[in-house]
């Protein structure tokens, strides 16, 4: 039996595949949302947990392959998993599930080389910004960082989210309120 | 022209491709409280789409993910066997259990008093079957089966009394009878 090769099949033969139990489709799969999947694990448990989580939301999903809609898209799907995984670690570990490991990501992103956007954002202001996001509840900082860095659709934040998309735009809504302010109070405290 | 609303400063500040109307350049344009504010909005959406948030798990990931896939795999072909296993014998049990509590009250029944509780006997012999055919249908996962389940409990405990009552009523007898004689 032959296959194409897996970056020539669009989402919907990926998905089909890895419902029927092929393990090359589904590597695929990881591959293309494993940035997603993990970032959302590092904002609620932390650098130290976010991997083994990620890669624990992937098994999960794998041996739920068959709950796989192949009409439609994956990755609201596969954060679903990702994000009822990481709360129930995180109380399992009774920890708060935003602030530290917000922080934490934080100073992962600190590591790395800034991009010229980022360089644009005066270092107070994105300090500012970053504990904002992090005292927001789950649901509109998750909202706002699906929205803005992964770049999905009301409807599949509400999916991921497993909320109404009306919900989904009111979190977004107050969400951007307040980091608008923080960044704006920011600004009247820079020198 | 009215201040534009926070919808539509959302819905400009959102997205810098977002088309405004004349109108609403013109208003922008004019009204430095609204230009502010869809500027701070366009402002933030920067600062959200940074690629400073894009943190990339670790170079390995896909391959000990895919690792993992492998041993959950492994665990899948065992788990369904004993998994089935145990889903088959619990109904089982359950039924063998209740059938042989109900047997054993039976024969006690029996034993006691054949002649004068025979009618008794018959009633609770119809409901120990009763009770059998819902644990069937409990175990079959047919919607209402617990409910069979409850409701043949209740008649069975019905019969149960009334024999029990026919028992006392028959003790008191043989002990009144030698008195009288």
């Amino acid at each position: 039996m032959t296959h194409s090769s897996p970056d020539a099949l669009d989402e919907r033969d990926l998905a089909r595949r890895a419902a029927l139990g092929e393990e090359a489709a589904f590597a695929e799969i990881v591959r293309r949302h494993q940035g997603a999947v993990y970032r959302l694990c590092l904002r609620f448990l932390g650098p130290a947990d976010a991997e083994d989580a990620a890669q624990e939301a992937f098994v999960k999903a794998f041996t739920h392959r068959g709950q796989l809609d192949p009409e439609r898209p994956v990755l609201p799907w596969l954060l679903t998993v990702a994000r009822n995984l990481a709360i129930d670690r995180v109380r399992r570990h009774q920890s708060s599930p935003t602030e530290p490991a917000v922080e934490d990501a934080d100073a992962h992103a600190d590591t790395r080389a800034p991009s010229a956007e980022h360089a644009a954002i005066s270092a107070q202001r994105a300090a500012r910004l970053r504990r904002e996001l992090a005292e927001l509840p789950d649901g509109q900082r998750e909202a706002v960082m699906l929205f803005h860095v992964e770049g999905l659709a009301y409807k599949d934040i509400a999916t991921a989210l497993e909320v109404p998309v009306g919900t989904v735009m009111t979190w977004l809504h107050r969400a951007r309120g307040r980091l608008r302010k923080a960044l704006e109070s920011a600004e009247e405290l820079a020198p | 022209m009215s201040h534009l609303t926070d919808d539509r400063l959302f819905e400009l500040g959102v997205d810098p491709d977002a088309p405004a109307s004349a109108a609403e350049r013109a208003h922008l344009e004019a009204c430095p409280t609204c230009a502010a504010r869809l500027a701070a909005e366009r402002e933030l959406t920067l600062a959200l789409t940074a690629d400073a948030w894009r943190i990339e798990p670790p170079a390995d990931f896909v391959a000990r993910t895919s690792a993992r896939f492998q041993a959950a795999r492994a665990e899948l072909a065992v788990a369904p066997t004993a998994a089935a296993a145990k889903r088959s014998l619990r109904p089982l049990s359950w039924a063998l259990a209740a059938s042989a509590a109900f047997a054993v009250a039976a024969v006690g029944l029996l034993a006691a008093n054949l002649g004068e509780i025979v009618p008794h006997l018959v009633i609770l012999a119809k409901d120990v079957m009763v009770v059998v055919a819902a644990l069937a249908l409990a175990a079959s996962k047919v919607p209402l089966g617990p409910l069979f389940v409850a409701a043949s409990a209740a008649t069975v405990l019905l019969a149960w009394s009334m024999a029990m009552s026919r028992l006392v009523n028959l003790s008191d007898r043989e002990i009144n009878q030698p008195a009288a004689a």
